[in-house]
């Protein structure tokens, strides 16, 4: 402190601070912690719901995409002659890729995606409501 | 090797415990904290309500950013910054007149401020003396008042407190003084009227 100026603020009052402050504000970040969670749980479950329905009024198309590709005779082709596959892997490959149903793939990895997300965050609400509330309030003296 | 009890850890050592998932970190880092920034909020505010509220908001945004943390600065002086910013918020939806002046009244680091005599004892002694300071320091306008608070309060250096408010430390230093400056003149001005 600067030596030409005494402790002037020395003389304030010392406000004491409430002994249940910190049980209050650990109390407010658990329910922002819980609103967190029912935002990001409600966006993808929602995200879920949109991949489904997507599906559910294109499905005609995806089934014919799925059907016309390749995708699948290479998949047993691959389990019923697994040496001709390893023999000619590199073509195999990209046969494969090339084959693949892009639409329909993409579809079902993101509704494989939100509903995963979905149940892991289920997991995390039902956590932090099972934890026990702490009292964090500084016992008076 | 027996891990420390979580009370006797650092502050960095408490943000990283907690960001490995121990959640009773957080409690004890914020219950080393909450004394100093209620009292420094409350004497911004000066009203008890209004500085629990504004505790609570802070010690959210800490939690909401603490993952993203930068453990090279001193959480404490992150801290104030938060507390601070939550002050002001508050005063400029409280009164956005007096914030824009104090903003617009930026002091010149270059221009010297003379050093104010000191007070006389036998006022500093005088059981007024307390209450004149809180009605002088709320005078202050709100960045002001939170230098004058954080470096006669809560011992930060000048330096930490240009860390915390962003403002560069020979401003810190200039508005620091003026303030000082101005709190004597007021209560030697209050001292004088009541005799």
């Amino acid at each position: 402190m600067d030596q030409n100026h005494p402790p002037l603020l020395s003389r304030l009052s010392e406000p004491e601070t409430p002994p249940d402050l910190l049980d209050r504000v650990m109390g407010a970040i658990r329910r922002a912690r819980v609103r967190r969670l029912r935002v990001r749980f409600a966006l993808f479950v929602s995200g879920f719901a949109a991949s489904v329905g997507y599906a559910a009024v294109n499905w005609p198309l995806l089934w014919e995409e799925i059907r016309t590709s390749s995708f699948v005779e290479f998949l047993l082709l691959a389990a019923s002659d697994p040496d001709v596959v390893f023999a000619n892997g590199k073509d195999f490959a990209y046969g494969l890729l090339e084959a693949l149903p892009l639409e329909a793939m993409l579809a079902a990895f993101a509704g494989a995606f939100f509903l995963l997300a979905a149940v892991v965050l289920t997991d995390a609400l039902r956590h932090i409501r099972r934890m026990p509330h702490i009292n964090h309030s500084v016992p008076s003296t | 090797m027996e891990t420390p009890p979580l009370n006797q850890l650092s502050d960095a050592e408490l943000i990283r415990a907690y960001r490995e998932g121990d959640e009773d970190a957080l409690a004890i880092l914020i219950r080393r904290h909450i004394g100093s920034v209620y009292r420094f909020l409350y004497r911004m505010a000066n009203d008890a309500q209004t500085a629990e509220d504004l505790t609570q908001e802070t010690f959210i945004k800490v939690w909401k950013h603490l993952p993203r943390f930068d453990p090279s600065k001193t959480f404490k002086t992150w801290t104030f910054s938060i507390a601070k910013n939550s002050a002001i918020d508050y005063f400029r939806k409280k009164n956005p007149s007096l914030v824009k002046a104090e903003s617009a009244d930026a002091a010149d680091p270059l221009e010297s401020v003379p050093d104010a005599q000191p007070l006389p004892d036998e006022l500093l002694e005088r059981k007024e003396t307390a209450a004149y300071l809180d009605e002088a320091l709320s005078a202050l306008p709100p960045r002001t008042r939170s230098i004058v608070l954080m470096h006669e309060t809560e011992d930060m250096t000048f330096q930490e407190i240009a860390d915390a408010t962003g403002e560069p430390m020979n401003t810190v230093k200039s508005r620091y003084r003026r303030a000082l400056a101005t709190l004597k003149e007021r209560l030697m001005a209050r001292f004088t009227r009541e005799a």
